[in-house]
Protein backbone atom coordinates (compact mmCIF):
# COMPACT_ATOMS: atom_id res chain seq x y z
CA UNK A 1 0.00 0.00 0.00
CA UNK A 2 2.65 2.54 -1.27
CA UNK A 3 0.21 5.33 -3.24
CA UNK A 4 -2.91 6.54 -0.39
CA UNK A 5 -4.19 9.74 -1.36
CA UNK A 6 -7.53 8.23 -0.56
CA UNK A 7 -8.49 8.10 3.11
CA UNK A 8 -8.49 5.37 5.52
CA UNK A 9 -11.64 3.97 5.87
CA UNK A 10 -10.64 2.57 8.84
CA UNK A 11 -8.21 4.61 11.33
CA UNK A 12 -7.64 3.10 14.74
CA UNK A 13 -5.14 4.74 16.92
CA UNK A 14 -4.11 3.04 20.34
CA UNK A 15 -7.22 0.92 20.86
CA UNK A 16 -7.48 -0.38 24.26
CA UNK A 17 -10.43 -2.80 25.20
CA UNK A 18 -11.42 -3.66 28.31
CA UNK A 19 -13.71 -6.81 29.24
CA UNK A 20 -15.47 -7.50 32.68
CA UNK A 21 -14.89 -11.07 33.44
CA UNK A 22 -17.08 -12.01 36.39
CA UNK A 23 -15.73 -15.23 38.64
CA UNK A 24 -18.81 -16.07 40.39
CA UNK A 25 -19.47 -18.46 37.18
CA UNK A 26 -18.14 -21.36 38.87
CA UNK A 27 -20.61 -22.77 41.24
CA UNK A 28 -20.80 -21.08 44.51
CA UNK A 29 -21.83 -22.65 47.65
CA UNK A 30 -24.89 -20.42 49.29
CA UNK A 31 -22.19 -20.26 52.28
CA UNK A 32 -20.16 -18.96 49.77
CA UNK A 33 -22.20 -16.27 48.66
CA UNK A 34 -23.06 -15.02 52.05
CA UNK A 35 -19.40 -14.75 52.94
CA UNK A 36 -19.33 -12.80 49.98
CA UNK A 37 -22.25 -10.57 50.81
CA UNK A 38 -20.84 -9.78 53.85
CA UNK A 39 -17.39 -8.82 52.47
CA UNK A 40 -19.20 -6.92 50.47
CA UNK A 41 -20.86 -4.74 53.17
CA UNK A 42 -17.59 -4.11 54.83
CA UNK A 43 -16.55 -2.77 51.60
CA UNK A 44 -13.52 -4.50 51.33
CA UNK A 45 -11.70 -3.66 48.19
CA UNK A 46 -10.12 -6.61 48.09
CA UNK A 47 -13.05 -8.86 48.25
CA UNK A 48 -14.72 -6.74 45.90
CA UNK A 49 -12.32 -7.37 43.46
CA UNK A 50 -12.57 -10.44 43.27
CA UNK A 51 -16.31 -10.61 42.21
CA UNK A 52 -14.99 -8.92 38.77
CA UNK A 53 -11.59 -9.03 37.19
CA UNK A 54 -10.65 -6.72 34.04
CA UNK A 55 -9.51 -8.32 31.04
CA UNK A 56 -7.61 -6.03 28.30
CA UNK A 57 -8.19 -8.25 25.40
CA UNK A 58 -7.10 -5.46 23.58
CA UNK A 59 -3.95 -3.26 24.26
CA UNK A 60 -3.12 -0.62 22.18
CA UNK A 61 -4.01 -1.98 18.67
CA UNK A 62 -2.89 0.77 15.85
CA UNK A 63 -4.50 -0.08 12.38
CA UNK A 64 -5.17 2.25 9.23
CA UNK A 65 -7.26 -0.08 6.37
CA UNK A 66 -7.86 1.24 2.92
CA UNK A 67 -10.59 1.29 0.48
CA UNK A 68 -9.62 -1.82 -1.67
CA UNK A 69 -7.84 -3.77 1.17
CA UNK A 70 -8.54 -7.12 2.55
CA UNK A 71 -6.84 -7.65 5.97
CA UNK A 72 -6.83 -10.64 7.31
CA UNK A 73 -6.46 -11.33 10.91
CA UNK A 74 -3.95 -14.37 12.30
CA UNK A 75 -3.21 -15.77 16.00
CA UNK A 76 -3.98 -18.25 18.63
CA UNK A 77 -7.08 -18.32 20.48
CA UNK A 78 -7.83 -15.36 22.49
CA UNK A 79 -5.15 -13.26 20.92
CA UNK A 80 -8.34 -10.20 20.46
CA UNK A 81 -9.15 -11.36 16.65
CA UNK A 82 -12.94 -10.94 17.69
CA UNK A 83 -12.85 -8.16 19.80
CA UNK A 84 -10.61 -6.25 16.95
CA UNK A 85 -13.96 -7.27 15.07
CA UNK A 86 -16.64 -6.46 17.51
CA UNK A 87 -15.12 -2.85 17.68
CA UNK A 88 -14.55 -2.17 14.29
CA UNK A 89 -18.26 -3.08 14.13
CA UNK A 90 -18.95 -1.03 17.49
CA UNK A 91 -20.23 -3.77 19.26
CA UNK A 92 -18.24 -2.88 21.93
CA UNK A 93 -16.52 0.48 22.32
CA UNK A 94 -13.22 1.16 22.49
CA UNK A 95 -11.92 2.10 26.84
CA UNK A 96 -9.29 3.88 25.36
CA UNK A 97 -7.79 5.65 22.25
CA UNK A 98 -9.71 6.69 18.86
CA UNK A 99 -11.23 4.96 16.11
CA UNK A 100 -13.44 5.22 13.33
CA UNK A 101 -15.01 3.92 10.71
CA UNK A 102 -16.42 5.23 7.68
CA UNK A 103 -19.30 3.69 5.61
CA UNK A 104 -22.00 1.13 6.06
CA UNK A 105 -20.68 -1.70 8.14
CA UNK A 106 -21.69 -5.75 7.74
CA UNK A 107 -20.45 -7.89 9.74
CA UNK A 108 -20.80 -11.61 10.83
CA UNK A 109 -19.66 -12.74 13.87
CA UNK A 110 -21.10 -15.61 14.28
CA UNK A 111 -23.85 -17.76 12.95
CA UNK A 112 -27.65 -17.70 13.01
CA UNK A 113 -27.42 -16.52 16.93
CA UNK A 114 -29.09 -13.28 15.28
CA UNK A 115 -32.16 -15.32 14.16
CA UNK A 116 -35.48 -15.74 15.52
CA UNK A 117 -35.70 -19.56 14.89
CA UNK A 118 -39.96 -20.23 15.07
CA UNK A 119 -39.68 -17.19 11.85
CA UNK A 120 -39.19 -18.77 8.29
CA UNK A 121 -35.66 -17.66 6.82
CA UNK A 122 -37.68 -14.87 4.32
CA UNK A 123 -38.84 -13.35 7.45
CA UNK A 124 -35.70 -13.62 9.49
CA UNK A 125 -34.00 -11.56 6.29
CA UNK A 126 -36.69 -8.80 6.60
CA UNK A 127 -35.87 -8.46 10.81
CA UNK A 128 -31.96 -8.89 10.09
CA UNK A 129 -31.92 -6.48 7.42
CA UNK A 130 -34.02 -4.27 9.06
CA UNK A 131 -31.30 -4.54 12.38
CA UNK A 132 -28.48 -3.92 10.10
CA UNK A 133 -30.34 -0.89 9.02
CA UNK A 134 -31.77 -1.70 5.86
CA UNK A 135 -34.74 0.09 4.87
CA UNK A 136 -37.78 -2.21 3.71
CA UNK A 137 -37.69 -0.89 0.70
CA UNK A 138 -34.29 -2.02 -0.20
CA UNK A 139 -34.46 -5.32 1.70
CA UNK A 140 -36.83 -6.00 -0.97
CA UNK A 141 -34.98 -5.18 -3.31
CA UNK A 142 -32.17 -8.08 -2.35
CA UNK A 143 -34.35 -10.59 -1.49
CA UNK A 144 -33.85 -12.83 -4.73
CA UNK A 145 -30.10 -12.19 -4.72
CA UNK A 146 -29.79 -12.98 -0.80
CA UNK A 147 -31.87 -16.52 -1.65
CA UNK A 148 -30.28 -16.96 -4.39
CA UNK A 149 -26.56 -16.96 -3.27
CA UNK A 150 -27.71 -18.48 0.51
CA UNK A 151 -28.69 -21.41 -1.98
CA UNK A 152 -31.59 -22.59 0.47
CA UNK A 153 -34.24 -22.74 -2.39
CA UNK A 154 -37.37 -23.70 -0.97
CA UNK A 155 -36.15 -23.95 2.64
CA UNK A 156 -36.23 -19.71 2.63
CA UNK A 157 -39.77 -20.43 4.36
CA UNK A 158 -39.17 -22.96 6.78
CA UNK A 159 -38.37 -21.92 10.12
CA UNK A 160 -34.56 -21.34 10.60
CA UNK A 161 -35.10 -23.86 13.89
CA UNK A 162 -35.26 -26.84 11.49
CA UNK A 163 -31.52 -25.52 8.93
CA UNK A 164 -28.50 -26.78 9.97
CA UNK A 165 -25.74 -24.84 10.78
CA UNK A 166 -24.21 -24.45 7.77
CA UNK A 167 -27.33 -23.34 6.26
CA UNK A 168 -27.71 -20.71 8.98
CA UNK A 169 -24.19 -19.60 8.54
CA UNK A 170 -24.36 -19.52 4.42
CA UNK A 171 -28.05 -17.15 5.23
CA UNK A 172 -26.13 -15.41 7.86
CA UNK A 173 -23.08 -14.59 5.19
CA UNK A 174 -25.66 -14.13 2.47
CA UNK A 175 -27.58 -11.23 4.52
CA UNK A 176 -24.08 -9.65 5.66
CA UNK A 177 -22.74 -10.12 1.88
CA UNK A 178 -25.55 -8.38 0.34
CA UNK A 179 -26.49 -5.60 2.57
CA UNK A 180 -23.75 -4.00 -0.26
CA UNK A 181 -21.76 -2.61 2.88
CA UNK A 182 -18.69 -0.95 2.54
CA UNK A 183 -16.62 -2.41 5.16
CA UNK A 184 -16.89 -6.07 5.68
CA UNK A 185 -16.32 -7.95 8.84
CA UNK A 186 -15.73 -11.63 8.84
CA UNK A 187 -14.98 -13.94 11.85
CA UNK A 188 -14.23 -17.45 10.99
CA UNK A 189 -17.62 -18.32 9.59
CA UNK A 190 -16.56 -19.23 5.92
CA UNK A 191 -15.83 -22.69 7.40
CA UNK A 192 -18.76 -23.56 7.49
CA UNK A 193 -20.42 -24.12 4.33
CA UNK A 194 -19.31 -27.03 1.89
CA UNK A 195 -16.44 -26.60 -0.58
CA UNK A 196 -18.65 -25.29 -3.44
CA UNK A 197 -19.73 -22.16 -0.95
CA UNK A 198 -16.33 -21.73 0.25
CA UNK A 199 -15.23 -20.98 -2.97
CA UNK A 200 -18.19 -18.81 -3.63
CA UNK A 201 -17.30 -16.88 -0.80
CA UNK A 202 -13.78 -16.46 -1.51
CA UNK A 203 -14.85 -14.89 -4.93
CA UNK A 204 -17.16 -12.57 -2.79
CA UNK A 205 -13.81 -11.27 -0.76
CA UNK A 206 -12.03 -10.79 -4.51
CA UNK A 207 -15.24 -8.52 -5.70
CA UNK A 208 -15.26 -7.01 -2.64
CA UNK A 209 -11.39 -5.78 -3.48
CA UNK A 210 -12.03 -5.42 -6.89
CA UNK A 211 -15.05 -2.92 -5.84
CA UNK A 212 -12.44 -0.96 -3.24
CA UNK A 213 -14.60 -2.16 -0.46
CA UNK A 214 -12.64 -2.71 2.75
CA UNK A 215 -12.77 -5.95 4.25
CA UNK A 216 -11.38 -7.08 7.17
CA UNK A 217 -11.27 -11.33 8.17
CA UNK A 218 -10.12 -13.17 10.93
CA UNK A 219 -9.18 -17.11 10.31
CA UNK A 220 -7.57 -19.50 11.30
CA UNK A 221 -6.77 -21.15 7.42
CA UNK A 222 -3.76 -19.57 6.20
CA UNK A 223 -5.07 -20.78 2.57
CA UNK A 224 -7.90 -18.46 2.84
CA UNK A 225 -5.33 -15.51 4.58
CA UNK A 226 -2.69 -16.34 1.42
CA UNK A 227 -5.45 -16.60 -1.09
CA UNK A 228 -7.77 -14.00 -0.42
CA UNK A 229 -5.90 -11.25 1.71
CA UNK A 230 -3.73 -8.15 0.81
CA UNK A 231 -2.21 -7.94 4.27
CA UNK A 232 -2.47 -9.68 7.49
CA UNK A 233 -1.91 -8.68 10.86
CA UNK A 234 -0.90 -11.21 13.38
CA UNK A 235 -2.08 -10.96 17.07
CA UNK A 236 -0.98 -12.10 19.85
CA UNK A 237 -2.57 -11.15 23.30
CA UNK A 238 -4.43 -8.05 22.37
CA UNK A 239 -0.88 -6.39 20.70
CA UNK A 240 -0.05 -6.94 17.15
CA UNK A 241 2.81 -9.03 16.64
CA UNK A 242 3.47 -8.41 13.08
CA UNK A 243 2.07 -7.34 10.15
CA UNK A 244 1.85 -7.28 6.17
CA UNK A 245 2.94 -9.51 3.53
CA UNK A 246 0.03 -12.07 4.10
CA UNK A 247 2.67 -15.02 2.83
CA UNK A 248 5.72 -13.89 5.40
CA UNK A 249 3.37 -13.36 8.56
CA UNK A 250 1.43 -16.72 7.85
CA UNK A 251 5.07 -18.42 7.49
CA UNK A 252 6.19 -16.86 10.52
CA UNK A 253 2.64 -17.57 12.37
CA UNK A 254 2.86 -21.10 11.41
CA UNK A 255 6.74 -21.28 12.51
CA UNK A 256 6.11 -20.12 16.10
CA UNK A 257 3.50 -22.18 16.68
CA UNK A 258 5.42 -24.78 15.71
CA UNK A 259 7.85 -24.39 18.04
CA UNK A 260 5.65 -23.71 20.72
CA UNK A 261 4.29 -27.10 20.10
CA UNK A 262 7.60 -28.36 20.45
CA UNK A 263 8.69 -26.79 24.20
CA UNK B 1 -17.20 4.72 -3.08
CA UNK B 2 -19.97 3.31 -4.35
CA UNK B 3 -22.46 3.04 -1.84
CA UNK B 4 -24.63 6.16 -2.15
CA UNK B 5 -25.54 5.85 2.07
CA UNK B 6 -24.42 8.68 4.12
CA UNK B 7 -20.99 7.51 5.83
CA UNK B 8 -21.73 6.75 9.31
CA UNK B 9 -18.68 7.18 11.15
CA UNK B 10 -18.35 5.89 14.28
CA UNK B 11 -15.74 6.84 17.22
CA UNK B 12 -15.45 7.65 20.38
CA UNK B 13 -18.42 10.30 20.39
CA UNK B 14 -21.30 9.75 23.17
CA UNK B 15 -24.47 10.73 21.67
CA UNK B 16 -26.93 13.01 23.56
CA UNK B 17 -30.57 12.16 24.66
CA UNK B 18 -31.73 13.57 21.80
CA UNK B 19 -29.36 12.19 19.41
CA UNK B 20 -30.52 9.14 21.29
CA UNK B 21 -34.11 9.24 21.07
CA UNK B 22 -33.73 10.17 16.60
CA UNK B 23 -31.59 7.06 16.89
CA UNK B 24 -34.54 5.21 17.89
CA UNK B 25 -37.16 6.61 15.62
CA UNK B 26 -35.00 5.98 12.80
CA UNK B 27 -35.37 2.13 13.85
CA UNK B 28 -39.07 2.79 13.65
CA UNK B 29 -39.19 -0.05 11.49
CA UNK B 30 -36.89 -2.70 12.86
CA UNK B 31 -39.58 -2.42 15.91
CA UNK B 32 -42.33 -3.01 13.28
CA UNK B 33 -40.67 -6.07 12.59
CA UNK B 34 -40.03 -7.20 16.19
CA UNK B 35 -43.24 -6.71 17.18
CA UNK B 36 -44.56 -8.95 14.42
CA UNK B 37 -42.40 -11.33 14.63
CA UNK B 38 -42.95 -11.65 17.94
CA UNK B 39 -46.88 -11.76 17.58
CA UNK B 40 -45.75 -13.59 14.64
CA UNK B 41 -44.34 -16.53 16.60
CA UNK B 42 -46.57 -16.57 19.20
CA UNK B 43 -49.56 -17.99 17.88
CA UNK B 44 -48.07 -19.88 15.14
CA UNK B 45 -47.88 -23.12 16.18
CA UNK B 46 -51.13 -23.61 17.81
CA UNK B 47 -54.76 -25.01 16.38
CA UNK B 48 -56.60 -22.32 17.58
CA UNK B 49 -54.65 -19.84 16.16
CA UNK B 50 -55.00 -15.95 16.61
CA UNK B 51 -58.26 -16.70 18.15
CA UNK B 52 -56.18 -16.77 21.54
CA UNK B 53 -56.07 -13.11 21.30
CA UNK B 54 -59.49 -13.11 22.05
CA UNK B 55 -59.40 -16.08 23.71
CA UNK B 56 -56.59 -15.32 26.42
CA UNK B 57 -58.01 -12.17 28.47
CA UNK B 58 -61.66 -13.60 28.48
CA UNK B 59 -59.64 -16.67 29.99
CA UNK B 60 -58.19 -14.53 31.82
CA UNK B 61 -60.87 -12.53 33.22
CA UNK B 62 -62.89 -15.82 33.45
CA UNK B 63 -60.10 -17.30 36.69
CA UNK B 64 -59.77 -13.84 38.49
CA UNK B 65 -63.45 -13.90 38.51
CA UNK B 66 -63.56 -17.58 39.99
CA UNK B 67 -61.27 -16.39 42.79
CA UNK B 68 -61.82 -13.08 43.85
CA UNK B 69 -65.59 -12.84 42.80
CA UNK B 70 -66.78 -16.36 43.65
CA UNK B 71 -64.42 -17.79 45.82
CA UNK B 72 -62.90 -14.72 47.97
CA UNK B 73 -66.31 -13.28 48.07
CA UNK B 74 -65.30 -9.40 46.64
CA UNK B 75 -68.33 -8.93 44.72
CA UNK B 76 -71.12 -7.26 46.36
CA UNK B 77 -74.62 -9.18 46.29
CA UNK B 78 -76.35 -8.73 43.38
CA UNK B 79 -74.46 -7.08 41.76
CA UNK B 80 -72.30 -9.19 39.48
CA UNK B 81 -72.28 -8.19 36.27
CA UNK B 82 -70.58 -4.62 37.88
CA UNK B 83 -67.93 -6.44 39.51
CA UNK B 84 -66.87 -8.68 36.01
CA UNK B 85 -66.87 -5.04 34.59
CA UNK B 86 -64.54 -3.73 37.30
CA UNK B 87 -62.73 -6.37 36.97
CA UNK B 88 -62.37 -6.73 33.57
CA UNK B 89 -60.79 -3.39 33.47
CA UNK B 90 -58.32 -3.82 36.42
CA UNK B 91 -57.09 -7.29 34.74
CA UNK B 92 -56.31 -6.43 31.53
CA UNK B 93 -54.76 -3.26 32.42
CA UNK B 94 -52.89 -4.80 34.77
CA UNK B 95 -51.46 -7.61 32.21
CA UNK B 96 -50.02 -5.17 29.91
CA UNK B 97 -48.43 -3.55 32.85
CA UNK B 98 -47.22 -6.28 34.29
CA UNK B 99 -46.08 -8.80 31.10
CA UNK B 100 -44.37 -5.54 29.33
CA UNK B 101 -41.81 -5.16 32.87
CA UNK B 102 -41.52 -8.90 33.41
CA UNK B 103 -40.40 -9.07 29.68
CA UNK B 104 -38.18 -6.10 29.63
CA UNK B 105 -36.22 -7.39 32.72
CA UNK B 106 -34.92 -10.21 30.57
CA UNK B 107 -34.73 -8.48 27.02
CA UNK B 108 -31.33 -7.55 26.98
CA UNK B 109 -29.75 -10.83 28.42
CA UNK B 110 -32.06 -13.03 26.19
CA UNK B 111 -31.22 -10.99 22.94
CA UNK B 112 -27.53 -11.44 23.49
CA UNK B 113 -27.20 -13.24 20.09
CA UNK B 114 -27.93 -10.64 18.46
CA UNK B 115 -26.34 -8.01 20.62
CA UNK B 116 -22.79 -9.80 20.13
CA UNK B 117 -23.08 -9.59 16.12
CA UNK B 118 -24.70 -5.84 15.46
CA UNK B 119 -24.15 -2.51 16.21
CA UNK B 120 -27.66 -0.71 16.80
CA UNK B 121 -30.15 0.98 19.56
CA UNK B 122 -31.06 -1.70 21.91
CA UNK B 123 -33.73 0.35 23.54
CA UNK B 124 -35.77 -1.30 20.24
CA UNK B 125 -35.75 -4.41 23.07
CA UNK B 126 -38.14 -2.58 25.47
CA UNK B 127 -39.88 -1.15 22.83
CA UNK B 128 -40.98 -3.55 21.01
CA UNK B 129 -41.73 -5.67 24.11
CA UNK B 130 -44.51 -2.75 25.35
CA UNK B 131 -46.37 -2.56 22.10
CA UNK B 132 -46.50 -6.39 21.46
CA UNK B 133 -48.12 -6.26 24.80
CA UNK B 134 -49.91 -3.12 23.81
CA UNK B 135 -51.27 -5.04 21.26
CA UNK B 136 -52.78 -7.71 23.36
CA UNK B 137 -54.29 -5.26 25.49
CA UNK B 138 -55.91 -3.84 22.60
CA UNK B 139 -57.60 -7.07 22.10
CA UNK B 140 -58.08 -7.23 25.66
CA UNK B 141 -60.43 -3.78 25.35
CA UNK B 142 -62.43 -5.18 22.59
CA UNK B 143 -63.08 -7.94 25.06
CA UNK B 144 -64.35 -5.38 27.62
CA UNK B 145 -66.11 -3.70 24.72
CA UNK B 146 -68.30 -6.19 24.39
CA UNK B 147 -68.83 -6.78 27.98
CA UNK B 148 -70.07 -3.32 28.68
CA UNK B 149 -72.03 -3.72 25.29
CA UNK B 150 -73.43 -7.09 26.66
CA UNK B 151 -73.87 -6.12 30.94
CA UNK B 152 -72.91 -2.11 31.11
CA UNK B 153 -74.00 0.85 29.62
CA UNK B 154 -72.69 0.55 26.07
CA UNK B 155 -70.04 2.76 24.25
CA UNK B 156 -70.35 6.63 25.41
CA UNK B 157 -68.91 9.85 24.50
CA UNK B 158 -66.16 9.46 27.61
CA UNK B 159 -64.45 6.10 25.27
CA UNK B 160 -62.70 8.48 23.97
CA UNK B 161 -60.33 9.53 26.87
CA UNK B 162 -59.58 5.60 26.47
CA UNK B 163 -56.71 6.72 24.01
CA UNK B 164 -55.31 9.69 26.22
CA UNK B 165 -55.15 7.36 29.35
CA UNK B 166 -54.21 4.94 26.71
CA UNK B 167 -51.03 6.88 25.80
CA UNK B 168 -49.85 7.66 28.76
CA UNK B 169 -49.92 4.21 29.88
CA UNK B 170 -47.90 3.15 27.50
CA UNK B 171 -45.04 6.06 28.19
CA UNK B 172 -45.02 4.96 32.00
CA UNK B 173 -45.09 1.65 31.36
CA UNK B 174 -42.56 1.89 28.33
CA UNK B 175 -40.09 4.03 31.56
CA UNK B 176 -40.07 1.62 34.01
CA UNK B 177 -39.48 -1.66 31.50
CA UNK B 178 -36.31 0.39 29.83
CA UNK B 179 -35.46 0.82 33.70
CA UNK B 180 -35.77 -2.59 34.38
CA UNK B 181 -34.12 -3.98 31.15
CA UNK B 182 -30.88 -1.63 32.35
CA UNK B 183 -30.73 -3.55 35.46
CA UNK B 184 -31.55 -6.84 34.07
CA UNK B 185 -28.83 -6.40 31.49
CA UNK B 186 -26.05 -5.80 34.61
CA UNK B 187 -27.72 -8.07 37.45
CA UNK B 188 -28.99 -11.56 36.47
CA UNK B 189 -30.78 -10.94 39.64
CA UNK B 190 -33.24 -8.50 38.58
CA UNK B 191 -35.55 -11.63 37.25
CA UNK B 192 -35.96 -12.56 40.52
CA UNK B 193 -36.99 -9.07 42.36
CA UNK B 194 -39.19 -7.59 39.56
CA UNK B 195 -41.18 -11.19 39.88
CA UNK B 196 -41.49 -9.80 43.50
CA UNK B 197 -42.15 -6.57 43.36
CA UNK B 198 -44.36 -6.50 40.59
CA UNK B 199 -46.89 -9.68 42.60
CA UNK B 200 -46.86 -6.25 45.33
CA UNK B 201 -47.61 -3.74 42.49
CA UNK B 202 -50.29 -5.83 41.86
CA UNK B 203 -51.87 -6.57 45.38
CA UNK B 204 -51.18 -2.77 45.84
CA UNK B 205 -53.49 -1.68 42.58
CA UNK B 206 -56.88 -1.94 42.50
CA UNK B 207 -57.76 -4.63 40.40
CA UNK B 208 -60.23 -7.20 41.88
CA UNK B 209 -61.02 -5.07 45.09
CA UNK B 210 -62.19 -1.46 45.58
CA UNK B 211 -61.61 2.02 47.06
CA UNK B 212 -64.02 3.77 46.23
CA UNK B 213 -67.86 3.43 47.57
CA UNK B 214 -69.54 1.47 49.98
CA UNK B 215 -67.09 -1.55 49.36
CA UNK B 216 -63.80 0.09 49.63
CA UNK B 217 -61.21 -1.46 50.93
CA UNK B 218 -59.51 1.40 52.64
CA UNK B 219 -60.25 4.44 54.42
CA UNK B 220 -61.00 7.34 52.66
CA UNK B 221 -58.69 9.49 54.30
CA UNK B 222 -56.02 7.05 52.89
CA UNK B 223 -57.41 7.74 49.19
CA UNK B 224 -54.89 10.17 48.74
CA UNK B 225 -51.68 8.52 49.49
CA UNK B 226 -52.92 5.18 47.75
CA UNK B 227 -53.70 7.13 44.18
CA UNK B 228 -50.37 7.81 44.15
CA UNK B 229 -49.30 4.85 42.39
CA UNK B 230 -49.60 5.92 38.58
CA UNK B 231 -51.13 2.57 38.37
CA UNK B 232 -54.31 2.99 40.40
CA UNK B 233 -54.53 6.27 38.56
CA UNK B 234 -54.55 4.46 35.24
CA UNK B 235 -56.94 1.55 36.27
CA UNK B 236 -59.40 4.09 37.63
CA UNK B 237 -59.38 6.46 34.62
CA UNK B 238 -60.03 3.67 32.47
CA UNK B 239 -63.07 2.87 34.68
CA UNK B 240 -64.45 5.98 34.65
CA UNK B 241 -64.15 6.52 30.88
CA UNK B 242 -65.05 2.83 29.87
CA UNK B 243 -67.79 1.86 32.89
CA UNK B 244 -69.15 4.19 34.96
CA UNK B 245 -69.22 7.16 32.01
CA UNK B 246 -67.76 9.76 33.08
CA UNK B 247 -64.23 12.11 32.58
CA UNK B 248 -61.80 10.61 34.25
CA UNK B 249 -61.06 13.41 37.20
CA UNK B 250 -58.57 16.08 36.17
CA UNK B 251 -56.04 15.50 38.91
CA UNK B 252 -55.84 11.98 38.65
CA UNK B 253 -54.48 13.28 34.47
CA UNK B 254 -52.21 15.97 35.17
CA UNK B 255 -50.74 14.00 38.03
CA UNK B 256 -50.61 10.67 35.56
CA UNK B 257 -49.28 12.62 32.84
CA UNK B 258 -46.29 14.20 34.46
CA UNK B 259 -45.13 11.01 36.24
CA UNK B 260 -45.14 9.10 33.18
CA UNK B 261 -43.20 11.63 30.95
CA UNK B 262 -40.88 12.02 34.06
CA UNK B 263 -40.37 7.73 34.08
CA UNK B 264 -40.04 7.56 30.55
CA UNK B 265 -37.76 9.96 29.94
CA UNK B 266 -35.41 8.75 33.42
CA UNK B 267 -36.19 5.25 32.06
CA UNK B 268 -34.55 6.34 28.53
CA UNK B 269 -31.73 7.77 30.09
CA UNK B 270 -30.82 5.52 31.88
CA UNK B 271 -31.08 2.57 29.25
CA UNK B 272 -29.32 4.37 26.98
CA UNK B 273 -26.07 5.30 29.56
CA UNK B 274 -25.81 1.58 29.62
CA UNK B 275 -26.69 0.58 26.34
CA UNK B 276 -22.96 0.85 25.15
CA UNK B 277 -21.52 -1.65 27.48
CA UNK B 278 -24.01 -4.36 27.25
CA UNK B 279 -22.13 -6.30 24.70
CA UNK B 280 -19.34 -6.60 27.47
CA UNK B 281 -21.53 -7.79 30.06
CA UNK B 282 -24.41 -10.08 29.23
Amino acid sequence: MSEQPIQPSIVAEDVWVKFLIRYHRREVTMRETFVRLLDWFRVDKEANGRWRAGFWALRGVTLNVYPGEVVGLVGPNGAGKTTLLKTLANIVGPDRGRLRVCGTVGCLLSFGVGFNASLSGRENIYLNGSILGLARRKIDERLDDIVEFSELGEFIDAPVRTYSAGMKGRLGFSIAVNIDPDVLLLDEVLSVGDAAFRTKAGSILDRFRGENKTVVIASHSMDLIKRSCTRAVWLVRGKIRMEGDPSEVAQAYLAESKQQKKA
Amino acid sequence: MSSVVAPVSHSTHVPSLLERIRQLWARRETVRYLVSSQLKAGHRDKILGHLWNLLDPMLFVAVYFVVFGLLLGQRAPGRTTEFILYLSVGVLAWRFHGTSISQAANCVRGNRGLIHEISFPKSVFPVAICLSRLYDFLWGLVVVALLVLLLGNGVTPYWLWLPVVLLLQLLFTLGVAFIVAHLGAFFADTVNIVDVVMRLWFYMSPIFYQVRGPRAILPEEYLPLYMLNPTACFFEAYRDALLWGHTPETGVIVYVAVVSVLVALIGFALFARGEGSFAKYV
